[in-house]
């Protein structure tokens, strides 16, 4: 390798950290600054005085410095309120699709079946439905037949069956990828076809399943439109319902640095772990694989 | 118990798919067309119900805003996929490179897609602002402007929100093409290389014919995504500055959020549907060759 070609490729690899990392390095460095201090010109690339304030707001801890303001709209107690839901619309929502969208996944990258094709697209587009379209009805529904408007199970049922065609659709490559061989084999050392399913494909497909789960995880966690519709002001409120709220009645900017900083927490640590498995998420054409 | 066929497992395995199908699609399908028949708006004091038949549809079409909307959202969702899908390549040609800290890096790329969108426009918002921007900043501490200016104006909010949207969205993108690459085999290179192939070649004749189907599902997925990008709208500039990121989706939330008025956005929201399935189809025509069966 030539040394320009190495210089280069370092060049590269900086740029990229500065690209990834300016945007969250400015949020955060703006969540531990006094809002006077966001204001100064020149900006403040590091702060002078750097405080925990806003986060102590957040999490409704005492306060050192008397602001007023600001603190009134923060409801510190709603705050952790909102992480909890999130996480608990999270977690068993994504086991759920985790656990069907294997079965389907499997049966499109592994089996040949009548109007597979046609399903197969079918999978697609439903990724095509506006989220406004898919919201309303369901707004509708949960007011006024089912009443599960402002209840966080409202919100694991639309991210259910919004997620599984996607995570689906994504494991079916996935799936499609495996080596037969080691399937076929067991067939004919006498597995049936359940135990087949379970003994060899699933251990062979875990990185594909685990990396499924972050994607579904995450997708969830971060979801904003459906969680203000169905949610906002009420006891079922996710973060981003919380969130919602105060961006639209206007907050500091620091605070709502400290606020986003805080939200984005969950799924970068889960992303950062299980990152690894995405990278073995390898997509092959799941029609011709067969 | 009686083995079942291949079909039928298969469709016992896909049922839940199918019921999920009806309730995702079928049901909002059926609703929001019914929504379209009618003038549903929950704004008026009374008479929330007329039906109008296919009225709605032609209303739709002339409104003065639904043009202007149609070419931001076609706009927005270009520069978009052209500047995500070059972005996540590139990042993944880098990555797939040896590197000393190779594994870091590639940890580190997903953290923007892990992000939430509604959080990425947040934050770019506060690149671009004209008071506490880090642009800004930057630009006026190396002199290039006299003092902080206003960088979102009404001609290049389309563009800056499309990058913000890239920076979230290419980080995805990576990773559909990593795993690709890995497999490609360097004896392939090695053999090109001896042949006289340079690097651009390499990648237009081995590279990029084994990421044609990874290509397809990021562009499509990616289109998908954009088109009915919402989130980093609302959290970034709300339509603005005077309507210019006034997208087809972003007019379909505040007709039906914000003026009651539900036809007009499940109106709207059919028409962008059907343009999203269009562009697929494009994708489908253009990049899929299904490879003849191996054995």
């Amino acid at each position: 390798m030539t040394i320009v070609g190495r210089i280069v490729r370092y060049l590269c690899a900086v740029l990229l950290i500065i690209w990834i990392g300016l945007p969250i390095y400015w949020m955060f460095n703006m969540s531990i600054m006094l809002e006077i201090e966001t204001y100064s010109v020149p900006p403040h690339f590091i702060p002078q005085n750097p405080v925990d304030f806003w986060y102590r707001i957040m999490f409704g801890l005492p306060v050192t410095h008397q602001l007023a303001g600001a603190v009134g709209v923060m409801n510190a107690a709603l705050f952790t309120h909102g992480i909890y839901n999130s996480i608990f619309v999270a977690l068993p929502t994504s086991l759920a699709v985790i656990a069907v969208s294997s079965l389907v996944a499997y049966a499109f990258g592994r089996l040949n079946f009548r109007h597979k094709n046609a399903l197969l697209f079918s999978l697609l587009t439903s990724r095509t439905l506006p989220p406004i379209s898919i919201v309303i009805p369901y707004f509708i529904f949960f007011t006024v037949y089912v009443p599960l408007y402002g209840t966080t199970y409202g919100l694991m049922i639309m991210y259910f069956i919004t997620i599984v065609p996607m995570v689906s659709w994504i494991l079916t490559g996935y799936f499609a990828s495996l080596p037969i061989e080691i399937e076929r084999a067991s067939r004919i050392d006498g597995c049936t076809r359940t135990s087949s399913f379970r003994r060899v494909i699933l251990p062979m497909a875990a990185p594909g399943v685990a990396a499924g789960f972050l994607i579904s995880f995450i997708m969830c966690y971060n979801e904003y439109l459906f969680a203000m519709i169905l949610t906002m002001g009420s006891e079922g409120a996710t973060l981003p319902a919380l969130l919602a709220g105060l961006f639209s009645h206007g907050t500091v900017m620091p605070l709502m640095s400290a606020l986003v900083i805080v939200a984005m927490i969950p799924p970068v640590v889960l992303a950062l772990i299980f990152q690894r498995y995405i990278t073995q998420l390898r997509i092959v054409d799941p029609v011709t694989t067969l | 118990m009686k083995a079942l066929s291949d079909d039928q497992f298969a469709y016992l395995l896909i049922l839940p798919l199918i019921i999920i199908s009806l309730a995702m699609i079928v049901y909002p399908l059926a609703f929001s067309f019914w929504l379209t028949l009618n003038d549903v708006n929950f704004g008026r004091p009374s008479n929330v119900y007329i039906f109008t038949g296919f009225e709605q549809w032609v209303k739709v079409l002339y409104d003065p805003q639904f043009l202007s909307s149609f070419l931001i959202t076609i706009r927005f969702a270009f520069i978009a996929v052209v500047v995500s899908l070059l972005l996540s390549l590139g990042i993944a040609l880098l990555l797939n490179e040896p590197l000393k800290g190779r594994g870091l890096l590639r940890a580190l790329v997903i953290v923007p897609w892990a992000i939430p969108e509604y959080a990425v426009g947040v934050l770019w918002k506060y690149l671009y602002d004209a008071d506490i921007g880090l642009f800004n900043g930057i630009l006026y501490v190396f002199h290039i402007i006299p003092g902080y200016t206003t960088l979102m104006l009404e001609s290049n909010a389309v563009e800056l929100v499309a990058i913000a949207y890239s920076w979230h969205m290419a980080s995805l993108g990576v990773f559909f093409f990593l795993p690709g690459l890995s497999f490609i085999s360097q004896e392939e290179y090695r053999a090109a290389r001896i042949d006289g192939a340079g690097s651009f070649r390499r990648f237009w004749h081995i590279t990029l014919p084994h990421l044609r189907y990874p290509l397809l599902v990021w562009l499509v997925f990616l289109t998908m995504e954009s088109v009915r990008a919402l989130d980093i709208i609302l959290t970034m500039t709300g339509g603005g500055p005077n309507l210019a990121t006034n997208t087809l989706s972003f007019i379909g939330y505040k007709q039906t959020f914000q003026l009651l008025n539900l036809s007009p956005g499940a109106t709207l929201s059919y028409y962008l549907m059907f343009l999203t399935i269009a562009l697929a189809m494009v994708y489908f025509y253009v990049l899929y060759r299904p490879k003849k069966k191996a054995d």
